[in-house]
């Protein structure tokens, strides 16, 4: 559904992202993973339209995207979240919803509020709809950020890092929120992780990114297995499983 | 209930509307019954400020930009119906070199309001396509920068706008009753925008702009559509200003002017339409006494020395206490309706 052809991006001599290339399929909870600074968050950055590539093509259902605005891809379906949280502080948490389910294409569908309301209590967002952003706490500012990027009725959710500074059971809830995702609303999760477990549990298929490039994708075994993604997690030393 | 939808804060907004407005019409209708003329161009004055003083938070409070070019606009709106309502006799005499037939016509005063809003807006359009392409002091200064220039203009084209000289013989149609209604009808409008689509957009992309546009938010469109909108209330506030005192200069739109309206804002609270018309009234009145004290007048039989220049003294105090002590104004994010709800949970 999204397909990414040699898509690069340099910072003067840095390649933070160099010539990927992927497919995220429709419906399909795809992990995106490798070590800090491999370039994941440019990634999202390169198909959101937040950054302009230097080199490569976006095509979203078999059109190109890459003439289109940053505020023009989230219409056409791309929604993300931010490593750094980007909540609105001043506005309501509802406020925040809303400000993506007013720009979304869909927000004139009949069951569209009704989706959402469903998305915030599955998200434990219900009683604090009326309070200001920025008195949320870490765990549930992310979880806003979710709420608020599903509010675009997106075709691709991509999330960077949605389960940084969770605990366990606040991973846990995440997980079965992304399962309640993937099967309710029928679009492709691109979710990025230093979790490992936690990726390993909810992705289907894992791409691995180390230096600007992509090392390999595959299922979650057979990744987990990879001796070059050992390699770039742990050095040369390492030996044995990631997890 | 919730507000997913847009638009569904408009409800409270209502509710806002109509107390700030049970309140300003209050206040004019008192000063109406017992004031004295001095009393009744005074609370006028207040109101076509406060007039501004909305128009600049449609934009300023609700995009974070700062802007200083209002009083510009405000003057462009007064000048333009001045010329169009002027009648004919007067315009032969006080522009006698009037450019493109302006001294040969003269218009009923609604259509006159009406081309001088239109043009002010489609200046503001204009000036609008660079503003809102930049952010913080980049805007400001290009603010600053028309400010200057429309200033200029009214000051060397004598021809059409008489430079330093009064422009004179506007039909003085309009009465403290008529600037209640207009700015009844512009609290309403200021407090519905903001809890428009366009608001609420326009104020996340204040927040965080990337975010923003993240979240599918045309940013350079909804900050152009809240200018082009507080640009028809600048316009609106010069109309009403020119109407009631049938005399206007170049002066009055000028940084004096800019300066005053700014410290209603901040000391209100530019996040809030209730903050607007706290600042403006409580400046408006503060400065009355202010300008009483000014002249050195007698207290408890103790005569006060004159005090000449205190009033912009205060206002500088106003904006940097403010800015210190409360950086988001007396309201906050607090629109007056909340205050009784929040005491009711
Ligand atoms: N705006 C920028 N300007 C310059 N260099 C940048 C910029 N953004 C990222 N980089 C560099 O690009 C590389 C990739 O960064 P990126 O943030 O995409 O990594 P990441 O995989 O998301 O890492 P992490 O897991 O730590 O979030 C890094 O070397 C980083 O320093
Ligand atoms: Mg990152």
């Amino acid at each position: 559904m999204l397909e990414l052809t040699d898509l690069s991006k340099r910072f003067g001599g840095v390649k933070a992202v160099d010539q990927v290339s992927l497919t995220i399929d429709e419906g399909v909870v795809h992990g995106l993973i490798g070590p800090n600074g491999a370039g994941k968050t440019t990634l999202i950055n390169l198909i959101s339209g937040l950054l302009k590539a230097s080199g490569g093509q976006l095509t979203l259902r078999g059109k190109s995207i890459d003439s289109l605005e940053a505020h023009q891809r989230a219409r056409a379906g791309l929604a993300r979240t931010f490593q750094n949280l980007r909540v609105y502080p001043n506005l309501t948490v509802s406020q925040n919803i809303s400000v993506a389910a007013s720009a979304s294409a869909s927000r004139t569908a009949g069951d569209h509020g009704k989706v959402i309301r469903e998305a915030i209590r599955r998200f434990d967002l219900e009683d604090k709809q009326h309070l200001p952003a920025s008195v949320l706490s870490y765990g549930h500012m992310r979880r806003l950020e979710i709420v608020r990027a599903l509010a675009l009725s997106p075709s691709v959710l991509m999330l960077d890092e949605p389960a940084a500074g969770m605990n366990q059971q606040e991973t846990e809830a995440l997980v079965s929120g992304l399962e309640w995702i993937r099967d309710n609303h029928g679009c492709a999760i691109l979710v990025i992780d230093h979790d490992l477990r936690f990726i390993m549990r909810v992705c289907e298929k894992i791409t691995v990114m180390s230096m600007g490039r992509v090392l390999t994708t595959g299922l979650p075994e057979e990744v987990s297995a990879d001796p070059r993604v050992i390699a770039a997690y742990l050095g040369d030393s390492a030996d044995g499983h990631l997890i | 209930m919730s507000s997913l939808t847009p638009g569904s804060g408009f409800r409270p907004a209502l509710t806002g509307a109509l107390i700030l407005s049970v309140v300003l019409v209050a206040i004019g209708v008192l000063v109406e019954l017992y004031g004295q003329r001095y009393q009744i161009r005074m609370v006028y004055a207040a109101y076509v400020n406060l007039l501004v003083v909305l128009g600049l938070q449609v934009f300023m409070g609700n995009a974070n930009i700062t802007n200083l070019s209002h009083s510009a606009f405000m003057g462009i709106g007064a000048y333009v119906a001045a010329i169009c309502v002027t009648p004919v006799k007067i315009k032969a005499i006080s522009l006698p070199d009037a450019p493109w037939g302006l001294n040969t016509f003269a218009l009923d005063p609604i259509s006159s309001a009406v081309i001088a809003v239109v043009i002010t807006a489609l200046l503001a359009l204009l000036v609008g396509l660079i503003i809102t392409r930049l952010t913080g002091i980049g805007a400001t200064i290009v603010s600053l920068a028309i400010l200057v220039i429309v200033h200029s203009i009214f000051l060397h084209y004598t021809d059409i706008f008489k430079g330093k000289q009064a422009f004179f013989g506007i039909p003085r149609v309009f009465t403290l009753n008529s600037i209640l209604v207009v700015t009844v009808i512009a609290v309403f409008v200021a407090r519905l925008f903001r809890e428009s689509r366009w608001g609420v957009q326009l104020r996340a992309s204040a927040d965080d702009e990337v975010g923003a546009r993240a979240m599918g938010v045309d940013v350079f469109r909804v900050r152009l559509v809240a200018w082009v909108t507080g640009s028809i209330f600048l316009a609106t506030a010069g109309i009403c200003y020119a109407y009631f005192l049938g005399t206007i200069s170049a002066r009055p739109f000028y940084f004096t002017h800019v300066f005053l309206t700014v410290a209603m804002l901040i000391l209100g609270g530019m996040r809030t339409v209730t903050g607007a018309v706290l600042g403006t009234v409580l400046i408006s009145f503060g400065l009355e006494g202010i300008r009483f004290l000014e002249t050195g007048p007698d207290v408890a039989g103790i005569k006060l020395p004159e005090m000449l220049g205190l009033s912009g003294i205060a206002l500088g105090v106003i904006i940097v206490a403010t800015m210190a002590l409360r950086p988001s104004g007396i309201m906050g994010n607090t629109e007056v309706e909340q205050l009784f709800r929040r005491r009711r949970t």
